[in-house]
């Protein structure tokens, strides 16, 4: 699999590089919780971070297959150590690098059909509701009655999520690759938000196969003001749940100023899922040598 | 304040207490986008009713634990619609309603094992062993000799259960069931 992936962007011109694991600061997105050593630094959440410095610094074209640690993420398909696969393409937009993802993964799954799908369409089509201009009331409503949920009502983001997960996700086909696109706003993560047909969607997109999440990718926002946004109000919900904030990286905030990130989109791909998925296993620890029970 | 569990000390078997009823916890599957809020997809078994339900519990959240304790004890009698078991270590006994006992009264004889359940020191549930040996009280006249033909025909226990058999069967004979299936698996020679 590792060959097959480096073969495929060396065809490319996309080069292979490597970023430290460890550093000074983590990740402030508020549903990501990070691993510190026990001297306090940061393992890395993903290399975005790092890879996106080189990218303002001029690298062009990169992709690196890194160890990423998340707490508390352990199950069937997650380990609190696992391998991304991640790749930035300079001007490319979010479908441009769809288009690439599903060629790869074609390849490494031997999966003939593509679909694509908005996020709206998803939803709406499992749940007769439109995810954008709903209510969180009216989310809420489905959440008790799809779901049966009982605990604290989430909030609006959470809803949609939890929605998705339970009644949209199991209705992608298994042998067939399913990239969803076009993101509510508040699920933006790192992704542009732009109006498309005069409605504000964040320009990010997930591929789903054999009942999986395997890629997360966005049209990366470049605006450094909308990351100081963006990170400060993860750490307002991080403070409302009684967490410590995590500060992101002032080096890649400058970097983002100056020289700035050219238009590029980039995308996470969870490796140890594909092998699962490769060796027909249901558990990531059946292709994973880890010591998780 | 009672004890509470984490979702993420869920494990198969964990039992807990949702909507003031006890459950145990059958599946726990972790999910979580990449992007988003974690959750915890849950199949939980009502003790009282046997019922498997799915639940969602956001990833963090506490779940009350419920006081749950299964131990072996042996039958001693009926009074009435009392049911009466002893814990042969500690001697304690233990007073069961009729309506508990439920099926498992068909295979329960004098000093039979049983699993109680007890919840909040209240015993909610009686597994009888998952091998009796019973004796026959009923049944057709054997056909002597006739061990291969493969036929079978009810018997009545002493516990009032009823069984099929083979037809070689006689009343008096000593019968060993499975009782989680309700099936004769052979007799008990003395």
């Amino acid at each position: 699999m590792l060959r097959s992936v480096r073969a495929f962007f060396a065809e490319r011109g996309v080069i292979e590089v490597a970023t430290p694991v460890m550093g000074a600061h983590g990740n402030p997105d508020a549903e990501i919780d990070g691993i510190r050593t026990a001297a306090g630094a940061h393992l890395q959440t993903s290399p975005e971070f790092a890879m996106k410095r080189l990218l303002c610094a001029g690298s062009g074209d990169i992709f690196q297959i890194a160890p990423a640690f998340r707490s508390g993420e352990s199950g069937r398909g997650h380990l609190p150590e696992f391998t991304l696969l991640e790749w930035y393409r300079i001007g490319f937009d979010e479908f441009d690098l769809i288009g690439e993802v599903e060629d790869l993964l074609a390849g490494l799954l031997d999966v003939q059909v593509r679909r694509r799908v908005r996020y709206a369409e998803a939803f709406a089509g499992a749940l007769g509701c439109d995810p954008f201009s709903a209510s969180g009331a009216r989310l809420r409503d489905l959440l008790h009655e799809r779901i049966a949920w009982r605990g604290a009502p989430p909030e609006r983001r959470a809803c949609q999520q939890i929605l998705f997960a339970h009644c949209v996700e199991g209705g992608f086909a298994q042998d067939e690759l399913t990239t969803v696109h076009h993101y509510p706003p508040e699920q933006a993560a790192l992704a542009r938000i732009d109006a498309v047909d005069g409605v504000r969607v964040a320009r990010r997109f997930e591929v789903y196969c054999g009942g999986w999440e395997l890629a997360n990718g966005y049209f990366e926002l470049a605006d450094a003001e909308e990351h100081r946004r963006r990170f400060a109000r993860d750490n307002m919900e991080r403070r409302l749940r009684g967490e410590d904030p995590v500060e992101p990286q002032p080096e890649f905030l400058r970097a983002l100023e100056d020289p700035g990130l050219p238009d590029c989109s980039g995308v996470a791909l969870g490796l140890d899922r594909v092998l699962a998925l490769q060796l027909h296993q249901s558990d990531l620890r059946s292709v994973v040598p880890t010591d998780e029970d | 304040m009672a004890n509470t569990y984490s979702t993420n000390e869920f494990r198969n078997g964990l039992r807990i207490i949702i909507d003031s009823e006890p459950y145990s916890i059958v599946e726990n599957e972790f999910v979580k986008p990449g992007k988003g809020q974690a959750f915890n997809r849950v199949k939980i078994r009502n003790f009282l009713n046997g019922r498997v339900i799915e639940r969602t519990f956001k990833s963090g959240e506490s779940v009350e634990a419920a006081d749950i304790m299964e131990l072996g004890a042996d039958y001693l009698y009926q009074d009435g619609a009392s049911w009466h078991f002893m814990q042969p270590d500690s001697y304690e006994q233990y007073e069961v309603a009729e309506g508990i006992i439920g099926s498992a009264r068909d295979w329960i004889a004098e000093q039979s094992r049983c699993t109680l359940t007890l919840w909040n020191g209240r015993v909610i549930a009686v597994e009888p062993p998952n091998f009796v040996e019973l004796k026959v009280v009923e049944t057709d006249p054997g056909l002597k000799g006739d061990t291969a033909t493969g036929g079978s025909k009810p018997a009545k226990l002493s516990t009032g259960a009823e069984v099929r058999v083979p037809l070689f069967i006689e009343i008096g004979e000593v019968l060993r069931v499975d009782t989680r299936t309700g099936e004769y698996q052979g007799r008990v020679k003395d």
